[in-house]
């Protein structure tokens, strides 16, 4: 009660205090007459009685001072009446003023901005139950991360004094059909613990019991929020329905809360996952990813060690185990494993951008702060306590900081919208990114403290210093003060070291960007569109009818208007691949090493409609089909490595165990291509006949004939024509994919180079500020100099030579940064070494020649100077 | 608060009355008197209302209010005390 009557007090007082001026006036005028009347009473002439009672009423001002000084709120009207000042100064000054506003501004956009993406998406705890305890179980092959296979699941659900439970999966392609269009959605088989191992239930119904991964009960499907509401608009009687999925009938058994969006965005739909026969002994191939709950207390560390003692054990139980390690991984370490260096280098960059903005702030407010002092000296002479110096330096600040501040708030959160709208579809968590307080906190006070500190310290020092030689220095000086200009050129040369390795950066992430464009892939991506799709086994459950199936598809699309050429291949280039180890056959006909390659399973016309080149034997056709000998295409870098100088066709290999393990005949050689990637130089590459080695995933590769693509509807039209039940998927031309393959490095770059084009800017208006200054300051010398016969040039020479020397040191500084900082970025660039010497050369030349003209300016001013003016002005 | 515990006075009266009260020994600047009973109008001891003087002008009246009359005695009884106390002290020694 007390503190809100005492609050009630402050403000009344702040909005009566007109009137209670005007009541103390009214009332000592009045004490003043009657005063003067009462001298006068005594006999005192008229003047003289008011002049006694002037006397001892003693300072009507101090009585008003002291009143006011009393009042409740006095410190909030007198920070008021600052601010005031200060925007009033600031008016005077606009070119300071929008200087300190847009360093502000740009700090902490970029600051806030950059920071809430690697918050959201590196650090924010998943959204799952205790999170810490969730990690991702990896088969570890000459230190690659594989998916390990049921049975190590298996494994590690028999060390339960490290792992609570642990829960397995695979995507899954799920064709919906019924209602509208067949939709293929984005599913996940998974073993029916992984809800409960995440710690989450349905939203509405239930999730899976533990008995529905037998054959015959598992027959039921989950749905994701978004699916429930954008295909079956929310209806909340759709548990218990039947839904149409890869031609069999599943009974919805719940829907997912909004939240959940595991293993990725993607998903749509979970089934339970029912294992073959005989995965446990396992014979099969790694296909799962597995996601484990630690048991309370056990850490990291230990969950590790216990997996690679349990992996050795298994190397000797299974054969597909031999060589292999096993390792855990936080998950949320595990989500983001891609992005951390794209994220980590922006992180880098953007600290280094605030670093460059921080010490230009300085300067600014130091510049400003410095032509102030002796009005500081002079008003700690005239009686102004410390305390309203300080309150005063900070109310000055306060609007440049204030408005700085809530313009990069707005700008940060213009940004983040923009960067999760256009960030690449592959950024895992994007859904987690947005501004956030503390970060907005952070940000604001790094740069807020800077420029409090800042302006603070010309009151500081004007204490320190007696008024006497504050007030000579102010004024009279012929050459600046050593100690000021000397820090203040620190901070300059600080700026110019930390935005050279930003520049160093960008060059090599320009390069490497240019270097990625001109990456041949070895195939002709224009004019080629491409669209998945995933057989139904339940409507073709043989081989021999698939391929069937897919040659009236491939007949289907030839016919529509403007195609050039049509086939199918199991994984479009540029998109991963699957690898396989088999064995080449050595010179003397036995069985080489075991060599990993990438397999491809294409239709006849494959090599063709991508514009592959055949170099030796010939293509696949129609009769290389299950009923003949198994044959091979090879590309030629097999061809090199395996047969160098020989002819490739005609040579063998073993096929892959798993596939019977019997010899295929090389038929032909074809150019080696970009399969993962522009900047992955991919495995050896084997391609088989869609005949003879028959995949249930394709995608439909189709060549236009004419300039423009080839209508998308038109394609589906005619797929759909073969089987109305046929649903497809992401849709895209070649150029479009590669395109998205580089969406992260694009961005990257753009970020990294814009940060350095505004540091670059920062610096040099920051060179600018300081020579600038520093010829106001040494004025008198130079007019000194000049009467003494100096000429123009070289008192010119001199002041760039200041602006230039800063930038040396710096850029001194700055290269030791910039070696230790491109360090990290080995993982980012591609086809340029980190410590490539024309980058770093490139920048410091430019940094240098920035720095020069930023100099030469002011220094125009200098050489211009006529003596006489000068020491008239005297 | 003394000098209007029994009836209501206006600033220069208060002056007045504490010069006289004092025997002319506490003459202090008469305008620091303002500030002073602002302070006690704000601590809810006294309260002011303008109302019109003998010489019939515009005045703010000080009066003594039951917070500031429970104060004044207070006071009264510690300086009595501690007057008591000095003078004891300052005459035995």
């Amino acid at each position: 009660m007390r503190a809100l009557d005492h609050a009630a007090g402050v403000l009344r007082a702040l909005f009566r205090n007109e009137r209670v001026d005007a009541d103390l006036a009214e009332e000592m005028r009045f004490h003043l007459d009657r005063e003067t009347e009462a001298n006068i009473a005594r006999g005192m002439p008229p003047q003289a009685a008011y002049r006694a009672a002037r006397l001892t009423f003693g300072s009507i001002d101090a009585a008003q001072e002291l009143s006011r000084d009393d009042r409740p709120g006095e410190a909030i009207r007198r920070m008021a009446r600052d601010l005031r000042f200060g925007v009033r100064l600031l008016r005077k000054s606009p070119v300071f003023a929008i200087a300190g506003i847009v360093i502000v501004a740009l700090g902490i956009g970029a600051a806030t901005a950059i920071f809430s993406v690697v918050y959201g998406v590196m650090l924010r705890p998943l959204t799952f139950q205790e999170p810490e305890r969730l990690v991702s179980v990896w088969l570890l092959r000459r230190d690659a991360r594989n998916y390990p296979a049921a049975a190590d699941a298996h494994a590690l659900r028999d060390l339960p004094s490290v792992f609570e439970d642990v829960a397995f999966f695979e995507d899954e392609n799920l064709n919906l059909v019924g209602d509208g269009d067949p939709q293929r959605l984005q599913g996940a088989s998974v073993s029916p613990n992984l809800f409960s191992v995440l710690g989450v239930s349905a939203a509405l119904g239930r999730t899976f019991t533990n008995d529905e991964d037998q054959a015959g009960l598992n027959r039921v499907v989950l749905l994701s929020d978004a699916l429930w509401r954008g295909r079956f608009g929310g209806d909340r009687a759709i548990v218990g329905r039947q839904l149409d999925i890869n031609g069999s009938l599943y009974t919805v058994v719940g829907v997912m809360p909004p939240g959940f969006q595991y293993p990725s965005s993607a998903h749509s739909a979970w089934v339970p996952l029912v294992l073959e026969p005989g995965e446990l002994t396992r014979q099969a191939t790694d296909n799962y990813r597995v996601v484990a709950r630690l048991a309370p207390g056990v850490s990291l560390e230990r969950a590790r060690s216990d997996v690679t003692a349990l992996a050795e054990r298994l190397a000797t139980t299974y054969q597909g185990n031999a060589e292999a390690g096993m390792t855990v991984d936080s998950m949320l370490d595990d989500a983001v494993r891609d992005v951390r260096p794209a994220l980590m280098l922006l992180l880098g960059a953007v600290s280094f951008l605030v670093a460059v903005a921080c010490m230009n702030l300085s300067n600014l407010f130091a510049a400003r702060a410095n032509a102030r002092i002796g009005e500081f000296g002079l008003r700690l002479a005239l009686g102004a306590s410390r305390k309203r110096l300080i309150s005063q330096a900070i109310a000055e600040a306060a609007p440049v900081l204030l408005l700085g501040g809530v313009l990069g708030v707005i700008l940060a959160a213009w940004a983040v919208d923009m960067f999760v709208a256009t960030a690449p579809a592959r950024l895992p968590r994007a859904e987690s990114i947005e501004l956030s307080a503390p970060i907005i906190g952070f940000s604001l006070g790094l740069l807020v403290l800077t420029g409090l500190a800042v302006s603070i310290a010309p009151a500081v020092q004007a204490w320190k210093s007696d008024f006497t030689s504050i007030a000579k220095d102010g004024n009279r000086s012929s050459t600046s003060g050593r100690g000021r200009s000397s820090s203040r050129r620190a901070a300059v040369a600080v700026q110019i070291a930390f935005a050279l390795p930003l520049l160093v950066g960008a060059s090599l992430l320009i390069q490497s960007a240019i270097n990625v464009t001109q990456v041949d892939v070895g195939f002709r991506p224009e004019g080629v569109t491409t669209l998945k799709f995933e057989v139904a086994r339940s409507k073709y459950p043989s081989d021999g009818e698939v391929a069937d199936y897919y040659a009236r598809l491939v007949e289907a699309v030839r016919a529509v208007p403007g195609v050039a050429s049509v086939s199918l291949v199991n994984r479009v280039p540029l998109s991963g691949g699957q690898t396989n180890p088999v064995h080449f056959e050595t010179a003397s006909g036995t069985a080489g090493e075991l060599t990993t390659v990438d397999t491809r399973t294409v239709t006849p016309e494959y090599f063709a409609t991508l514009g592959i080149r055949l170099i030796a034997g010939r293509g696949f056709t129609e009769q290389d089909d299950a009923d003949a000998p198994e044959v091979a295409i090879v590309d030629e870098r097999v061809a090199r490595t395996m047969w160098p100088g020989e002819m490739a066709v005609g040579k063998r290999f073993k096929a892959p165990a798993w596939r019977g393990g019997g010899w295929v005949n090389v038929i032909g050689v074809v150019g080696h291509i970009r399969t993962s990637g522009l900047e992955i130089d991919p495995a050896p590459q084997v391609y088989w006949s869609y005949r003879q080695w028959t995949q249930d995933r394709m995608a439909l590769a189709v060549r236009s004939g004419t300039i423009s693509d080839v209508p998308i509807a038109a394609i589906t039209r005619a797929v759909r024509s073969v089987d109305p039940r046929q649903s497809v998927y992401d849709v895209s031309t070649m150029t479009d994919i590669i395109g998205d393959s580089q969406a992260q490095r694009r961005l990257t770059t753009l970020l990294i180079a814009a940060f350095s084009g505004i540091a670059l800017l920062l610096a040099a208006v920051g060179i600018y500020g300081v020579v600038s200054y520093g010829v106001t300051q040494r004025i008198r010398e130079f007019g000194i100099r000049v009467a003494l016969g100096a000429t123009g040039r070289t008192v010119s020479r001199l002041v760039v030579w200041q602006g230039v020397s800063m930038a040396v040191l710096g850029s001194v500084i700055g290269l030791v940064l910039a070696i230790a900082a491109t360090r990290i970025m080995a993982n980012v660039v591609y086809g340029v070494a980190p410590t490539d010497i024309t980058s770093f050369l490139g920048a410091t030349t430019l940094l240098l020649l920035v720095a020069t003209l930023a100099s030469y300016v002011p220094s125009r001013r200098a050489a211009a100077i006529d003596p006489a003016v000068i020491l008239r002005a005297e | 608060m003394r000098t209007i515990a029994t009836e209501a006075l206006h600033g220069w009266a208060i002056a007045q009355r504490i010069q006289l009260l004092s025997k002319d020994v506490l003459k202090v600047n008469q305008g620091s008197l303002y500030p002073a009973l602002q302070r006690l109008e704000r601590h809810g001891w006294i309260t002011a209302d303008w109302g019109v003087s003998d010489a019939n002008r515009r005045a703010r009246f000080y009066r003594l209010t039951a917070a500031g009359r429970e104060r004044l005695e207070q006071e009264r009884s510690e300086w009595d005390r501690l007057s008591t106390a000095i003078s004891l002290v300052m005459r035995t020694a």
